[in-house]
């Protein structure tokens, strides 16, 4: 049955000249898993908005929503700022409070919907107090306690560390497959959801696909905007013309290239870099922790950044690597151990330091206090040597900017006074992959204008990108100090999905166009 | 039987409101007195050393600033430039400071006890839009607090901030507020959306909370009231009450005068009679187990 | 729930006020004034959070109250400077009289929370609210120069501490004596000056941008 019509729908922004969505129609049936895939900037948040009647935004609108009185719940990717309450069950309860619902009723809805969720250890804490994941579980849960029909979530989990997105996507999955309730998701990360759901919805302004996966992968790949979200082993296929079951886990794409491809050239030539001898950053056997009797986060590491390298850090959460970067910025102190920036001690800096090092923060959005973008950049002294053009977004506000733009900007900002040493934590936490590529490109301009960057990340299709060397900290050490080839083929878990599927097959491939260039190098099989 | 401070905020803010009140208004030192080891009883287990400090400062401090301010009584003590620093002056001063301490005192648990959640229940049984506000303002202060540190140090890392001289450090301030605010109020919007969402707009809400008022908080309401009475019956007869000027008159003996010291003391005595009740029944019971 | 809103709306400021204030002078109690004050604070703040009109508190003007009173909070850690004052102000100024209030009195309250509930919350709750409704009422007049609202900023400073003298000698003394309120006056000084020397300056440099910052915020969220 549908529950959910869209008709021609077109919006305008009143600020915009054109419009965010044109002629959109589709129809959703009753306990479906749509995937909503599209391009940052390409309407998705508005198009999900605007099923929701409450939060429609503001603008002028044609054609025709028919929500079939159905309930709509709506998560966004927030996690911070989508709670209301301070306490978890006031969160849970802040929906049946408005619809001024007796007290016994709400006491078991908030008791199902904590034992559906797993919510019971943490009913009575501080919202503030939970992991951005549980925050997520909280919002996801507080949306569901009214028994919605349908439930949109926007990005979920995109802020995320990989962990906690697995779990909650999990989570998403459970909803819609023991409460058949219908669910509608936007999400970059879309290759646990491609098995489960039921249909994929594409757009880039305009509806470019609606219906099945399988189709909508093909629809995709013949995309050149949207590839890039697609999952490694899928992107791979869609450089080929072989008729066969899209491939979209990594086992999926293992089959796919020993099945269709050759192997009789193992490896790509590779010109061999010089390595650089003098240090940018040594670090010998540093200890830290934050309370006198609290655990070691760092213990003994060390770690040396050779000058104009790229260093990526790869590591869990809670892993010590944000605590690091700190420390070589100058904001931590370690208890022990040595730390010198360009052969000088750290300590010897004083108030100079930050003409040398400079940190980028995880959360970029710290870091802008002004209107327009213009105003932001006058902090730095030649905007011009940055290698990235503002001009179209310079009277913008920084909030109106996309993700990777304000990073970009921020980082255009870190690097204004001509530091040398770049300190990144997680430069592509929550954008899309197509932000991701902007990043790790202006990460290799960077680094051709002669600067060190270290830089700490979750993200290892990122790292293989654009490192030269990476290392992993666990256990508050940098182990598996390697050039970044040898560091992802030595890895069995942390490593890069194309790395697993040409393991033994092809050597040292890291990313997809390397990989789809040695393909094509060794050409299909025969059958 | 739950304590005092356990039972529905409803109740612990009359016993609050009745003990305070009372304290602040009597004249008796005995009254004072007994409400002050009440108070201090009740922050029984805490470290108030700190607090403490601050306070003897300011018994001390009052008992010596009346007298200066008030010449009235016959017993002098002592001349300065042939201004009369008198016994009642003083005796009346210690009075006034014993009542204040013990206020003080009473609002040291009173913070402690008076948590978020039933400050919110307290708002929400009056206005549950009010209720919601100051819970979102509970949530938001240590969130913004975080911000704060973080932006702070993104600016200076970044080295947009320099932390060294006073000027700079102000322009510093000036900027991480402008940060905090600028990023405060632009997410505003996310969780005015995820409200609206939710339903929000119904001019009957109501306010969750898991404190219910059951009977035996209504019976410790009327306990209080009931204790009250007697002790401002007493207060108001005139029976207890001290007179300093001109000369010290102490009241004299009556059944009234002893009921209503012994009403009051149970009234002030009551959380910690309660609380140690508990403690023996809980070691009681486990001894058992 | 609404008819007992109504009954307080109408009760009180008619019947519970004047009853106090006749009742309070037969009191026999010595110190009369300081219970019949802070009765008279906690039904006037009552008073003003029933007789708001909730249909007018949208969720995004709810919102933005709760940030506007918790950066007040925040405001209240920073050593010496204090910018509560200013904010309130400003936001007052551009978001009207009733969230004013509303701003000033829920800053007062739950910065108390982590700084020590007294006696004195009703009253600074009152004060604050008071400069926040204030504000509001005056805002054509604040809006059109600087120079003004840094005069009213200072002048907020000072009425602020002189009003929160008299509490303290009442309190102290259980009736209002001059000297002893001058003498309150003359110890507090110090905290005077800070106060108006942070509303100037936080007025100063907040004044400009934030109020831009409103004015993008009232039309990106349609206040």
């Amino acid at each position: 049955m549908e529950i959910l019509t869209v008709k021609d729908l077109t919006f305008t922004y009143p600020t915009s000249s054109s419009a965010s969505l044109k002629n959109i129609s589709f129809s959703v049936n009753e306990g479906e898993f749509i995937v909503v895939c599209g391009r940052t900037g390409g309407g998705k948040t508005t198009l999900l908005k605007q099923l929701v009647p409450s939060i429609a935004p503001l603008g002028n609108r044609l054609g025709d929503i028919d929500t079939h009185k159905c309930k709509i719940a709506y998560v966004c990717q927030s996690p911070n700022e989508q709670i209301v309450c301070d306490k978890v069950y006031a969160e849970l309860a802040f929906a049946l409070e408005n619809q001024a619902m007796p007290r016994d009723q709400m006491i078991a809805k908030i008791a199902e919907a904590s034992g559906f969720f797993g919510l019971d250890d943490i009913l009575y804490s501080d919202c503030d107090s939970l992991s951005g994941g549980q925050k997520q579980i909280v919002a996801i849960a507080s949306a569901m306690i009214c028994r919605p029909d349908v439930l949109v979530l926007d990005e979920p989990t995109s802020r995320l560390d990989p962990i906690a997105k697995e779990k909650l996507l999990s989570l998403i999955k459970k909803i819609n497959r023991e409460l058949a309730c219908c669910v509608i998701i936007s999400e970059h990360y879309i290759e646990p959801l491609l098995e489960y759901a039921d249909k994929m919805l594409l757009l880039d302004k305009e509806l470019i696909y609606f219906g099945s996966v399988d189709g909508g992968l093909k629809a995709l790949s013949g995309y050149p905007p949207l590839k890039d979200a697609l999952p490694a082993s899928t992107r791979i296929y869609s450089e080929f013309n072989i008729d066969c079951k899209i491939p979209i886990t990594v086992k999926d794409g293992r089959n796919y290239i020993r099945k269709y491809f050759k192997n009789d050239v193992k490896y790509l030539s590779e010109d061999k870099k010089e390595e650089q001898k003098e240090s940018a950053i040594e670090i010998k056997n540093v200890y830290f922790r934050y309370t006198k009797n609290g655990k070691d986060i760092l213990n003994g590491a060390e770690l040396c950044v050779k000058k104009g390298q790229v260093f990526c850090l790869l590591g869990g959460n809670g892993s010590g690597k944000s605590t690091l970067l700190s420390i070589i910025a100058g904001a931590l102190r370690a208890y022990s151990g040595e730390i010198r920036i360009l052969g000088k001690r750290l300590k010897q800096y004083s108030g100079d330091l930050y003409k040398t090092v400079t940190l980028l923060p995880q959360d970029v959005l710290t870091v802008f206090s002004h209107d327009t973008v213009r105003q932001e950049l006058q902090v730095c002294k030649n905007i011009n040597e940055f290698p990235y053009d503002f001009t179209p977004i310079l009277d913008n506000h920084p909030y109106d900017i996309s993700g990777g733009q304000a990073q970009l900007l921020a980082l255009a900002m870190a690097t204004g006074n001509d530091q040398s040493i770049l300190l990144l934590d997680e430069p592509t936490k929550g954008l899309d992959k197509e932000s991701s590529l902007s990043i790790a490109d202006m990460i290799k301009k960077l680094k051709e204008s002669g600067k060190t960057v270290l830089c700490v990340t979750h993200d290892s299709e990122f790292a293989a990108m654009c490192a030269d060397r990476c290392a992993l900290l666990f256990s508050g050490e940098c182990t598996q100090n390697l050039p970044t080839a040898e560091f992802f083929r030595c890895n069995t878990f942390y490593t890069t999905p194309i790395s697993i599927m040409t393991r033994n097959y092809y050597e040292n491939v890291l990313t997809v166009e390397k990989c789809v260039e040695i393909m094509k190098i060794n050409g299909e099989k025969t059958v | 039987m739950r304590t005092v401070m356990q039972s529905n905020p409803l109740s612990v803010f009359s016993f609050y409101a009745i003990v305070v009140c009372i304290t602040a208004a009597s004249s008796s030192p005995v009254i004072q007195l007994l409400s002050l080891i009440g108070a201090v009883a009740c922050n029984f287990g805490y470290n108030t050393a700190k607090k403490a400090v601050f306070s003897i400062v300011l018994f001390v401090l009052m008992a010596i600033l009346n007298p200066l301010f008030n010449t009235s009584g016959a017993t002098a003590l002592f001349f300065i430039n042939d201004f009369a620093i008198t016994l009642e002056a003083v005796l009346y001063g210690v009075s006034a400071s014993l009542s204040i301490t013990a206020v003080i005192y009473w609002f040291f648990s009173f913070s402690r006890i008076m948590t978020g959640e039933k400050i919110i229940y307290l708002f929400g049984k009056l206005s549950p839009h009010i209720a919601l506000l100051i819970s979102s303002v509970i949530r938001f202060v240590p969130m913004f607090l975080r911000l704060y540190s973080q932006s702070r140090k993104a600016q200076i890392c970044m080295g947009i901030c320099k932390n060294d001289t006073v000027i700079n450090k102000l322009k510093c301030e000036i900027r991480v507020l402008s940060v905090m605010i600028t990023r405060c109020t632009e997410n505003g919007i996310i969780t005015a959306d995820s409200m609206e969402a939710r339903g929000y707009g119904n001019i009957n809400r109501t306010c969750f909370s898991f404190y219910k008022l059951r009977l035996y908080d209504i019976i410790y309401i009327i306990i209080y009231v009931l204790l009250a009475i007697v002790t401002v019956f007493a207060i108001a007869s005139g029976c207890i009450s001290f007179e300093y000027y001109p000369t010290i008159t102490v009241p004299k003996a009556s059944p009234l005068m002893y009921a209503s010291y012994i009403c009051w003391a149970a009234l002030v005595f009551l959380p910690t009679l309660t609380q140690a009740g508990k403690e023996i029944k809980w070691k009681y019971l486990l001894s058992r187990i | 729930m609404n008819t007992l809103k109504k009954v307080i709306r109408y009760s009180i400021p008619f019947v519970i006020m004047p009853l106090t204030v006749w009742a309070g002078t037969f009191l026999p109690f010595k110190n009369n004034y300081i219970i019949i004050s802070c009765i008279i604070a906690i039904l006037s703040i009552l008073l003003f959070y029933c007789s708001f009109d909730t249909k007018k508190l949208s969720s995004r003007r709810l919102v933005l109250c709760a940030v506007m009173s918790s950066l007040c909070v925040i405001g209240r850690f920073i050593p010496f400077l204090k910018p509560v004052t200013a904010i309130t102000v400003i936001s007052s100024v551009y978001m009207g009289a009733e969230a004013g209030f509303l701003i000033g009195s829920t800053s007062a309250l739950v910065s108390n929370m982590y700084f020590g509930q007294g006696p004195w919350t009703p009253f600074q709750m009152l004060a604050w609210g008071t400069i926040g409704f204030l504000s509001g009422l005056i805002s054509p007049i604040l809006k059109k120069s600087k120079c003004v609202f840094i005069i009213y900023g200072a002048l907020c400073g000072i009425l602020y501490s002189l009003v929160m003298d008299v509490w303290t000698s009442v309190f102290y003394n259980g009736s209002l004596t001059i000297s002893l309120y001058i003498s309150a006056v003359v110890t507090s000084l110090p905290h005077m000056a800070l106060y108006t020397v942070s509303n100037v300056i936080f007025g100063i440099m907040l004044f400009k941008p934030l109020g831009k910052k409103f004015e993008r915020i009232k039309l990106k969220y349609g206040i």
